[in-house]
């Protein structure tokens, strides 16, 4: 088979799966005669993003941005925050249930609690992408990091290798897919905490969470928040897109997670 | 850096037991003059890797004493090497890379290092390989990088547990050969855990046979073919005699424990 034939037969079945769909949602609209403040058709739904852009544009850029920071901060802090935490047995035993505690707490009962901290509000919103994306930075990372193979870890102990070189030339890059695999979900999440974050905190309507808040209060708009649910999409896909791109060229040479078609 | 000459090995009356475990080891009493090739055989459970893992200093022995050339494994790991059951080349490293490490982690200099794995994967053969990752190669490759990376270092005792085990029959056959060949260009003195016969008798100066429950020397068999060997001993009858002596002998001291299952 050729390669563009091969790429045919990766690409049509979605395409094909998602042209059904979108045929059902109208079809459904027109039997059942579905009012558009219930649900718009897709067609009610590029027209509002169209008619909207001038808002919906900027909005997605600013709840990128905090998605960006939030995340950023999450994947630096959580790769240090695994290292303590795999530094040690005895550190791990100690502090890793409460990471784990703490990552139970849901995202609405933490937005009372910033706000009152430091205010609604920007700060507000990136401490909540921040915190959703966090976990499973330190998680995966921390695996990682403790389960390195023995049989190359005992390789290093016969070569004399000092204790910072183990680090840097065996735990650290064997811990790479899993960091890697944590930053993925990092990256899913962050936009969605940036978002819940504006919806739950926003003070400015320059950014998609507080544009969601405005529009829901409209029954005319719902094609308007159907818009917002795509935009979404489109910047969650950006980010996970990034990082799956960067993952690909980390571990191409070596690891089966980037590993495909061959 | 410098060649360490080939080991002497002592082990007086040692004995291990893990920590509420069975005996595994007991009263092994066994000495390497510099350059000996002893293969140790024996039925699983005989402590055969243990006993390799002793030498290396990776366990501590819980009775009985062990030297290197005079002094403890663990202050002898400058002078030896060791080749595991597994490759364990690290994946993300290329073959060149995989067999620079032990220089790398010694501070030696990218374009000796570079040099000198380049010189011992065509001594093994690969030079067209050695900008490939692990797992672009196959089991027996990955093996002739491992046994390379072993000859960096210019070891006077090599230690290898059944490092061959997982290849078919030909590329065994081939890797003996090429362990051999390294030998005769860098000697070192070697001991050699395997379940093989054939390979244990083509490789070796001397066979130890272990028995099980504790493990302990049961024989030791002298493999008395001249070095440099080559791939034409294994046609000849004096060789197979051998190595039916040596499977006859391994039989014998396997039976006591097979009634003992059976009782």
């Amino acid at each position: 088979m050729s390669p563009s034939a091969r790429h045919g037969r990766l690409w049509l079945p979605p395409l094909l799966a998602g042209a059904a769909l979108l045929a059902l949602w109208c079809a459904a609209i027109a039997v059942f005669r579905i009012p558009k403040y219930l649900l718009p058709s897709p067609t009610d739904i590029l027209q509002a993003l169209w008619r909207e852009r001038a808002a919906l544009f900027p909005a997605a850029l600013r709840t990128g941005g905090s998605a960006l920071a939030g995340f950023s901060a999450a994947v630096v802090g959580g790769a240090v925050v695994a290292l303590t935490l795999a530094s040690s047995r005895r550190v791990k035993a100690a502090l890793l249930p409460w990471v784990l505690m703490l990552q139970m707490v849901p995202v609405v009962v933490l937005v009372p609690i910033f706000v009152i901290w430091w205010g609604a509000g920007l700060p507000s919103i990136l401490a909540i992408a921040f915190v959703i994306s966090f976990f499973p930075v330190v998680a995966n990372t921390t695996l990682g990091l403790v389960s390195t193979d023995r049989g190359l870890l005992e390789l290093f102990t016969v070569l004399q290798a000092r204790k910072a070189q183990e680090i840097l030339f065996l735990r650290l890059p064997y811990a790479l897919p899993y960091f890697l695999s944590g930053v993925k979900i990092a990256a899913t999440l962050a936009p969605i905490g940036a978002i819940s974050g504006e919806f739950l905190a926003g003070t400015t309507p320059d950014s998609l969470g507080y544009l969601l808040l405005i529009y829901r209060s409209d029954p005319g708009k719902m094609p308007e928040v159907f818009a917002i649910a795509l935009v979404t999409c489109v910047l969650g896909f950006i980010f996970v897109g990034a990082v799956q791109w960067l993952s690909w060229l980390l571990l191409r040479h070596w690891h089966e997670s980037a590993r495909s078609g061959e | 850096m410098s060649a360490s000459p080939p080991a002497s090995v002592a082990m007086e009356a040692v004995g291990k037991q893990f920590e509420g475990g069975p005996e595994v080891l007991a009263g092994v009493t066994l000495t390497a003059r510099p350059g000996d090739f002893i293969a140790l055989i024996g039925p699983s459970g005989c402590g055969k890797t243990t006993l390799l893992r002793l030498l290396a200093g990776l366990t501590p022995p819980s009775a009985g004493a062990i030297t290197l050339d005079g002094v403890i494994p663990t202050a002898a790991r400058k002078h030896l090497s060791f080749i595991f059951q597994e490759p364990t080349l690290l994946p993300w490293l290329t073959a060149q890379r995989n067999v620079e490490l032990p220089l790398r982690l010694r501070g030696e200099n990218e374009s000796v290092r570079k040099e000198r794995a380049l010189e011992l994967l065509k001594t093994v053969g690969l030079e067209d390989a050695a900008a490939q990752y692990p797992r672009q190669l196959s089991g027996g490759m990955k093996m002739r990088v491992s046994l390379a990376r072993a000859m960096t270092r210019q070891p006077g005792l090599l230690l290898l547990d059944e490092p061959f085990a997982a290849l078919d029959e030909l590329t065994r056959n081939r890797l003996n050969e090429d362990l051999l060949r390294l030998r005769e260009r860098a000697p070192f003195t070697a001991f050699f855990v395997t379940h093989s016969v054939s390979e244990a008798v083509f490789l070796s100066n001397r066979i130890v046979v272990l028995a099980a429950n504790p493990g302990r020397v049961a024989a030791e068999i002298v493999s008395p073919f001249p070095y440099p060997r080559t791939a034409e001993l294994r046609e000849t009858p004096e060789y197979l005699q051998l190595v039916a002596r040596v499977t006859a002998r391994l039989r014998a001291n396997q039976t006591p424990f097979e009634n003992k299952i059976s009782l």
